[in-house]
């Protein structure tokens, strides 16, 4: 198992988790262009977390979407909070108390099954930062529910549900 | 209690049954995006399958509406639930407070 990433944050309530973008490297196997996530904090592992995605001119995608109209295309947003799942996931295994199997936790990172009702409310430009929020919610077998937003400057720009599979299965 | 009370209050569950099998395929269709009418779909047709067709993220869509809508939870052990509206109701009148 690989050893406790960051030290809960003290605070009252449930112990919370902070995670740099060298510890998510370790968590998600996503790699430059599609690792969308800067940061992640306030992670309850398994339950809910917030992220940081700071968008900058040079991201890939502005090259072609549009060449002279940068917007972040909003399956990209999809993405980054879908990555916030996933390390939501992820520090569920790397938290818990009992011992888990030998490996890289990155290959239990699993794929998204659903996006439900997403909307955009707001265009997301280089400059931007998107600030990110998971809660997931029932499961049942290797499916779950969860809801996700991401604001800038605190208005919603995407806000909606996703299905995402605990696992590889299938 | 006469026999016509009774009579009364049997006709009166039964239609607060009805009702309620009605509701939840109204909150099955609106949640799936079904292109259905409530009224064709029989209490007893299976919901996968040759039934509504459903797959498995769509009988989790079920289990989040069914735990927003009667604060029921249902679980991995409680897949009959998922046998038929009859079965869901069923299984939402047994869990609920």
């Amino acid at each position: 198992m690989t050893a406790m990433l960051s030290k809960p944050d003290t605070k009252t309530g449930p112990a919370t988790f902070s995670y740099s973008s060298d510890d998510i490297k370790k968590m998600l196997p996503h790699r430059w262009p599609m690792l969308m996530i800067d940061r992640a904090y306030d992670v309850i592992p398994g339950e809910s977390g917030k992220g940081v995605k700071s968008v900058s001119v040079n991201e890939p995608f502005f090259a072609g979407h549009y060449p002279d109209h940068s917007i972040m295309p909003g399956v990209m947003i999809v993405e980054s909070m879908a990555q916030l799942v996933a390390v939501i996931y992820v520090a569920e295994m790397l938290e818990s108390p009992v011992e888990q199997p030998a490996g890289d936790v990155s290959e239990q990172v699993g794929y998204l099954g659903a996006i439900k009702s997403v909307k955009f409310n707001k265009l997301v430009v280089p400059g931007d930062q998107l600030v990110l929020s998971a809660q997931l919610g029932p499961r049942l077998g290797g499916l779950r529910s969860v809801t996700v937003k991401a604001t800038v400057d605190g208005q919603t720009a995407a806000s909606g549900s996703l299905i995402v599979t605990t696992g590889r299965a299938g | 209690m006469s026999t016509t009370a009774t009579y009364d209050e049997i006709r009166e569950a039964a239609q607060a049954r009805l009702d309620k099998n009605m509701k939840i395929k109204t909150l099955i269709i609106d949640r799936l995006g079904l292109e259905v009418s409530p009224e064709v779909v029989s209490d007893n047709q299976p919901l996968f399958g040759r039934g509504l067709e459903m797959d498995s993220l769509d009988s989790l869509e079920i289990v989040v509406m069914v735990n927003n809508e009667f604060g029921v939870s249902v679980n991995d052990d409680d897949i009959e639930a998922f046998g038929s509206i009859n079965a869901l109701v069923d299984f939402v009148e047994a869990h609920e407070d």
